[in-house]
């Protein structure tokens, strides 16, 4: 469970997040959705530490997300994976493994998306696709309690978004916590329970996509997003 | 340790198989073999080698250093967000630029040294050079990490890092003559000689310098250079300088990344 | 010469030593000193005679000068002279000549000897195939309690050749004397000079070596002196120099080797000189030219690997730089001519610099400095406009100029 709790940032004098509190609770796939510069990725990062919040506070089951250890719970797979140039796939899954400590094998998740013939490559020559799904290994491999995904999708084939989905979705039945930031719609009705709707740094909504799109009148979450963004301007 | 280690290692190897990093070896031993060629000998070719090595590792150190920083955001949120400390991530890709920058100086100085037979006379010039080649390395190197630490924006950490190369290698020289033409009426060698202790290049060129037994030329004030740099506590206030050098950027891009937004 | 008597000297001979053989001898005879250790303190020799050694004879001094040679025609050869101590009241030498023309001194060995050689008032002698060496090493710091190895004062005409020289305080020393020959010497390791000389005209220096003396060559108030052929290597240290040169008119410098010396050659009131056909290599300074140095000519001389080529402490120049080759010239040569296109200045803004605050020298070879030397060869400031080379040559004019050892 993620616990935010009335958190704020700004950079300089553009406020970036603004009084939010969100609770991401255990075994839900939670995705957050919002305009280009509505503040997700500052609210990633904020959960990861890599930013820290002017004010309010942020758990990560129980334990504030300033200690180290609030990250042995979370994996994370970032929007863009150039990692490295001139090491090989396997090389990189090594390295975060001994840095977490945690002896895991790749090999069932290598197949699964089918990389076995890319593992040994320079991460440098792999396609932009190839790395993502490197990087989604990398997400799922240490069977950590919550995992966050920024744009997962992008840049995926279609057969690679499919099996990704119902990755997510076993992941999910296997009581983790995913929480994702995604502008493809149809991935997010297909996966998620809730959505978080950010807008200049304030959540605007939060609850079930099928509730949005009945509370907006919408056929489906694309349009409700729209009305939405409509009401609001 | 272990994680500044395992980070260590994958930087390092990284670094070690671009081509930069061979191409900058390659152009170390070029230059020094061509040098010693053309000189028809290491002795003579060894002031155009010192120039290099004080001039282009500075150089290269620091822009190579900016570029991985740069140029490898995606990698470091990854581990940024895996559960470690922040100092151990940023050591260890520290360590893992810099070692390679510095094994490059080195691995190029023996190279070019090894093509072009080197006497054993030459030899302790020639380690001379390579300590003074790793120092500067991974002086320049933790300079240019706390820079990119410091500033946000991509274009305005390689500026700063470009300006504090020049002004090391080469305005600092402007200003200290200044200073000399100052106070030229007043015995100011000691002030010269704190002066050079507090720029690494100038440290690095003068130890050379009166290694290569110039002191002669240099008249009283070169007598006075000798006898504080030719002695034990002279060589250590030296190497104290530069390792200074080394470790107090190190404290510095700990601290401030321990308090930075990414 | 009369044909003499040759008069053996030995233990088991008719004279058993030097002294009896000498008081026995007259005009023309040779005293054949065999071989062993004879003790000869202060031998006043007046006599037209000549002392040969075979293999093996030594004169001991016992601390005293061995030999006074007062008179003409004197030959004193293939001997070793050995053990004359230092002395603060008199100048003791192992040979010590006054008013002796036509003296001839040859193979003569001498060793641990206060001076060497010395002569006075004396014309037509020969001094070759000497090997004087002393006990003074450049490190110790009593200039006074060692001599010179040739010394000679007032004389004329004298010819000093082929001789070795080593750890005295001057190699060989002139003082008032003209018209003199000096050459193949090998000269070095001396405390102060190699060759030292003052107030002697009309000389001449060929062939000779000076190697690592403790301040080089020094030559002062002499007019109409040659030197050609010389080497000057090694002399190198805070106050050294290849060849100090003072109040020296009309004198001829060519086909000298200058190499790895701290100054190649200091001139200061120097006039109507030529310095040419000189190769200057790997010296600190290769010419340092002060300002009351006039009408000199510096032409065809080669100047490679030195840290400054020219260095003056003046604004202005009365000298004629033309037509040498500088290596640091970057000049080209469109028409082929061998002459460089644009001239060359040699002389660099940091000298100047240095001279005004010595302690600017630790900026030595900082690229800041380089650029400033550049900047004002492009447009002299502060360094002498009139110092420049306009014919600078393209190609090594004295190549055949190697060090011989």
């Amino acid at each position: 469970m993620i616990t935010l709790n009335s958190v704020s940032k700004r950079w300089g004098r553009n406020e970036v997040l603004r009084d939010i509190d969100l609770t991401i609770e255990e075994g839900r796939v939670i995705s957050m959705l919002g305009p280009n510069g509505s503040g997700k990725s500052t609210l990633i990062k904020c959960i990861l530490n890599l930013v820290r919040p002017n004010s309010g506070t942020i758990t990560v089951n129980g334990i504030p997300s300033t200690s180290v250890e609030s990250r042995k719970d979370i994996s994370y797979m970032p929007q863009v994976a150039r990692f490295a140039e001139n090491i090989s796939a396997i090389r990189l899954i090594q390295l975060i493994s001994d840095i977490r400590g945690v002896d895991a094998d790749p090999t069932q998740l290598i197949e699964y998306f089918n990389l076995e013939g890319h593992m040994s490559k320079k991460l440098g020559v792999l396609s932009g696709g190839s790395r993502q799904k490197v990087s989604a290994v990398l997400a799922f491999l240490f069977d950590s309690p919550i995992i966050i995904l920024d744009e997962p999708t992008v840049g995926l084939d279609p057969v690679s978004r499919v099996n990704f989905k119902r990755l997510v979705l076993e992941e999910k039945e296997r009581g983790k916590t995913i929480f994702f930031t995604s502008h493809i719609m149809s991935d997010v009705e297909e996966v998620a329970d809730e959505i978080a709707f950010l807008l200049e740094g304030k959540i605007v909504y939060q609850g079930k996509p099928e509730e949005l799109i009945k509370s907006t009148n919408q056929p489906n979450l694309e349009q409700s997003i729209a009305h939405l963004l409509k009401a609001e301007a | 340790m272990k994680t500044i280690w395992s980070i260590f290692k994958f930087v390092f190897m990284d670094n070690l198989r671009s081509v930069w990093a061979i191409a900058y070896t390659l152009f170390i031993a070029l230059s020094t073999y061509a040098l010693v060629y053309f000189t028809g000998s290491f002795t003579r070719g060894v002031v155009s080698i010192m120039n290099i090595i004080i001039l282009i590792t500075p150089l290269v150190s620091t822009m190579m250093t900016s570029m991985y920083f740069f140029n490898k955001t995606d990698f470091l949120f990854l581990l940024l967000a895996q559960p470690i400390k922040r100092s151990h991530t940023f050591i260890g890709m520290y360590m893992g630029i810099a070692v390679m920058l510095a094994l490059s100086v080195g691995f190029g100085l023996a190279l070019g040294m090894a093509m072009s037979a080197p006497r054993i006379e030459d030899i302790q010039v020639l380690l001379l050079l390579m300590l003074t080649g790793v120092l500067l390395s991974f002086i320049f190197s933790g300079l240019a990490f706390l820079i990119a630490i410091a500033t946000r924006d991509k274009l305005r950490g390689i500026g700063m890092a470009l300006s504090l190369w020049l002004f090391m290698a080469v305005i600092y020289d402007g200003l200290m003559l200044m200073y000399f033409i100052v106070f030229s009426e007043y015995p100011i060698e000691e002030h010269a000689i704190i002066l050079s202790l507090l720029n690494p290049i100038d440290l690095s060129r003068i130890f050379i310098m009166l290694q290569l037994d110039v002191s002669a030329l240099m008249g009283y004030s070169g007598a006075v250079f000798q006898k504080f740099f030719g002695t034990g506590l002279g060589v250590g206030v030296s190497i104290g300088a530069m390792l200074l050098w080394i470790v107090v950027p190190q404290f510095l891009f700990v601290y401030r990344a321990r308090r930075k937004d990414f | 010469m009369l044909n003499g008597r040759t008069l053996e000297v030995c233990p088991s001979c008719e004279f058993k030593d030097v002294q009896s053989a000498y008081a026995f001898a007259s005009d023309g005879d040779v005293l054949l000193i065999k071989q062993g250790v004879y003790t000869v303190s202060e031998l006043i020799v007046e006599k037209a005679i000549s002392i040969r050694g075979e293999e093996g004879a030594i004169f001991d001094g016992n601390g005293s000068t061995i030999l006074y040679i007062h008179h003409d025609s004197v030959s004193i050869s293939d001997i070793q002279l050995r053990n004359v101590s230092t002395n603060y009241i008199e100048d003791r030498a192992a040979l010590k000549c006054n008013n002796s023309d036509y003296l001839v001194i040859r193979n003569v060995v001498v060793r641990h000897s206060f001076f060497g050689i010395l002569v006075e008032k004396s014309k037509h002698g020969i001094i070759e195939n000497c090997d004087v060496k002393g006990d003074a090493t450049t490190d110790s710091y009593l200039e006074s309690s060692n001599g010179n190895a040739i010394h000679l004062w007032y004389c004329k005409n004298m010819t000093i050749r082929n001789n070795q020289i080593r750890n005295h305080r001057d190699g060989i020393y002139f003082e008032f004397v003209d018209k003199s020959k000096i050459e193949n010497n090998w000269s070095e390791s001396n405390m102060r000079y190699g060759l030292h000389f003052m107030f002697s005209h009309e000389n001449e220096y060929r062939g000779n070596t000076f190697h690592k003396n403790g301040a080089g060559v020094a030559v002062m108030y002499s007019t109409k002196v040659v030197m050609e052929n010389n080497q000057f290597v090694d002399n190198w240290g805070t106050s050294s120099y290849g060849l100090l040169l003072k109040d020296i008119t009309d004198s001829r410098l060519s086909e000298n080797l200058f190499a790895n010396n701290t100054i190649a050659i200091s001139a200061d009131n120097t006039m109507r000189c030529s310095i040419e056909n000189n190769r200057f290599d790997g010296n600190g300074y290769a010419f340092r030219v002060m300002g009351n140095c006039t009408d000199n000519v510096i032409s065809a001389n080669d100047f490679l690997q030195n840290s400054f080529d020219v260095t003056t402490n003046s604004r202005s120049n009365y000298n004629d730089f033309t037509g040498n080759f500088w290596e640091e010239y970057s000049g080209y040569d469109l028409n082929s001519d061998g002459i460089g296109d644009i001239p060359f200045r040699p002389v660099k803004l940091f000298t100047y610099i240095i001279a005004q605050s010595p302690a600017s020298i630790i900026l030595m070879r900082s690229t800041f400095i380089d650029l400033l030397n550049l900047a004002e060869k492009v447009t002299p400031v502060l360094t002498p406009e009139s110092l420049v080379d306009i014919k600078p040559q393209m190609k090594l004019i004295n190549d055949h100029l190697k060090l011989s050892f």
